[in-house]
């Protein structure tokens, strides 16, 4: 479904991104996991065409998008959330889960100026996807909320509603446990698994949290200083010892 | 008496014509019993209202600024007075042409705001407007230089000039004012709000920021374009300090006293700053520090106008809440213009 060959990106002389290879399948939920720093955020900001990577190719569908401006990118069904995010202060949740309906509605400027009965219908349409969408994220009471009002935790599960409203066919999530505590946090994953067997969005997971890593994905990325350093099943993977020397930490067996 | 608050919010809410088409009716009532002079003043609010209209959706909507519009409304103005005087062409060519001219050069501002924003492209569109005002002064084979010239009024149903133009100043607003509120109360508002609160996020949801941002400056720009040509038949005198920037500030001051991102704001700010402006006719040196006072007062007490304030009065108190969740549930949005958080 997505493919990433040979991605590197440097700011300046700081290298964010090494040589980075790896795939999500279809259907499949992949974590990608690694240190703070390792690139990870960069990773997704490049495949959603925000930075341009200086080497390197990234496939959707079989489709380069290596170049591809990052609104062109989400027209061909590949949707995001961001770390550190907000919701537009400016509109109510449902309204910001409207704009994941964007880019094509059914008229143009001039039908919109007059108010066309298209317009309208289309509205209205767009209104009761995003609300069915908050209600399946267990967000509908929010629905008439400044989107700014809400706590953080809910503005991403909100984020969620709108990048998955339109559909997608890949879906990003780039730490979507912070701000959870424990229960909300199993609650999440048990909704990232059903929007893969639900709607078939295979799903890129950036995860700190192991407890949701574990719980949702099927396959681990590990990243380190901008290298993609193990990839395989969770169990393999954080049994790898560099993966354990550079992210996990030595004591994390003896935790667990 | 019983007033049926709830009907008229729903109503006003659903974005129905038939408020301010009836206020509009109202007004042109009360314009014809008064005089040239207060009809002049009447004039000024319902042609500014236009501009400041266009002007909010781009600052306050889109979160855009720009220190060229005084600019454009003046090209509007001259291009619709010219084209009287050198070509002999009818009033409505004239104005429609500086409208459609005036919406291309305005949409080319899009340029500078592709790569800059904030105080850059606040610069940017000062040195436009800048420029504007020099052509206008020295190319003085057409536009007349620095004394300006004579623009002609025009007249309709056997009214005077004033009266005229007031009315089609006033119709052409009101629709205007219809179609702007229509359209950001679509995707289109979403789509402004979204690259003004966050552009990054507003791209990875598949909105496009260049469009966006170049329909937000067509759409200022021709709402200046065709304020500059009804001001021109207004004034029957056109020169370039109509258009400097003192009147772009006092534009910002009319957009921000009556409230950025509501449409409201678009008619109150106007029609407040030229009763001020009225008031202190006789203490002119005052009139500058006297703005600056009030655009400081709103900015720290007010910052989002009166509008927000005349919406809650019209809603009446809110009963209604949300029981679940941190906050009050006040309705919010563009279909539902309350309390709009507004940077800048
Ligand atoms: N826009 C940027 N300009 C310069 N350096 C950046 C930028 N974005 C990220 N970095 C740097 O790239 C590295 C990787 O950051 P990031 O991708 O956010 O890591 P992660 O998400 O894995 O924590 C960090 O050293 C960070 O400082
Ligand atoms: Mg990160």
């Amino acid at each position: 479904m997505l493919d990433i060959r040979n991605v590197s990106l440097s700011f300046g002389a700081l290298k964010v991104l090494n040589n980075a290879s790896f795939s999500l399948g279809k259907g499949e939920v992949l974590g990608l996991i690694g240190p703070n720093g390792a690139g990870k955020t960069s990773m997704m900001n490049v495949i959603t065409g925000i930075h341009r990577p200086q080497t390197g190719e990234i496939r959707l569908g079989g489709i380069d998008i290596t170049t591809s401006k990052p609104h062109e990118i989400a027209e061909r069904g590949l949707r995001r959330t961001f770390q550190t995010s907000l919701l537009c202060s400016g509109m109510s949740v449902v309204e910001n889960v409207m704009l994941g309906l964007e880019p094509q509605p059914a008229y143009g400027f001039w039908g919109a100026l007059v108010g066309s009965p298209k317009v309208r219908q289309w509205e209205e349409e767009a209104r009761q996807k995003s609300m069915e969408m908050l209600d399946w994220m267990g967000m509908a009471a929010f629905a008439d909320r400044p989107g700014s009002s809400l706590s953080f935790g809910q503005q991403r599960l909100v984020e969620i509603a709108r990048a998955l409203v339109s559909r997608p066919s890949v879906l990003l999530l780039d730490e979507p446990a912070v701000g959870l505590t424990a229960p909300r946090v199993d609650e999440l994953a048990e909704k990232i698994v059903s929007i893969r067997t639900e709607f078939g969005t295979s799903i890129l997971l950036i995860e700190h949290v192991m407890q949701l890593v574990f719980a949702a994905c099927s396959r681990v990325v590990v990243m380190n200083a901008g290298e993609v350093i193990a990839d395989g099943d969770p169990k393999t993977v954080t049994a790898d010892p560099r993966v354990v020397e550079s992210y996990l930490g030595r004591g994390y067996y003896a935790e667990s | 008496m019983a007033v049926p608050v709830q009907s008229i919010r729903s109503a006003w809410r659903s974005g129905s014509w038939v408020y301010p088409v009836a206020i509009a009716v109202v007004v042109a009532l009360i314009g014809m019993t008064l005089n040239p002079y207060l009809l002049f003043l009447l004039t000024r609010v319902v042609i500014f209202s236009m501009l400041v209209a266009g002007l909010n959706v781009l600052m306050g909507y889109s979160g855009l600024l720009s220190f060229a519009h005084a600019a454009l409304f003046g090209i509007g103005a001259y291009v619709t007075g010219l084209m009287q005087v050198h070509l002999g062409v009818p009033y409505p060519v004239a104005l429609l042409t500086a409208t459609v001219g005036v919406t291309g050069a305005g949409t080319l501002l899009v340029l500078p705001a592709l790569r800059l924003s904030g105080i850059h492209l606040a610069i940017a569109t000062l040195a436009v407007a800048q420029a504007v005002h020099w052509v206008l002064i020295n190319w003085s084979a057409v536009t007349f230089g620095a004394g300006g010239f004579r623009a002609p009024s025009i007249a309709i149903f056997g009214l005077n000039a004033t009266q005229s133009i007031f009315l089609t100043s006033l119709v052409l607003t009101t629709i205007g004012y219809l179609m702007v509120r229509q359209l950001v109360r679509t995707s289109f508002g979403r789509k402004f709000v979204a690259i003004r609160d966050n552009s990054v996020a507003a791209a990875a949801n598949g909105v496009n920021v260049t469009a966006t941002k170049t329909i937000a400056f067509a759409l200022s720009a021709g709402c200046a374009g065709l304020a500059g040509g009804l001001y021109s038949a207004l004034l029957g005198f056109v020169a370039p300090e109509s258009f400097n920037l003192e009147q772009m500030i006092l534009m910002k001051v009319m957009a921000v006293v009556g409230g950025l991102g509501t449409m409201l704001g678009s008619m109150i700010g106007p029609a407040l700053v030229i009763f001020l402006q009225e008031q202190l006719r006789d203490s002119q040196g005052w009139l500058e520090i006297i703005f600056g006072a009030v655009l400081i007062g709103f900015v720290l007490f007010l910052p989002k106008g009166i509008a927000p304030l005349i919406y809650r009065v019209l809603a009446g108190k809110r009963t209604e809440t949300v029981e679940t969740g941190p906050r009050t549930g006040q309705k919010v949005g563009l279909s539902a213009p309350t309390d709009r958080a507004v940077e800048n």
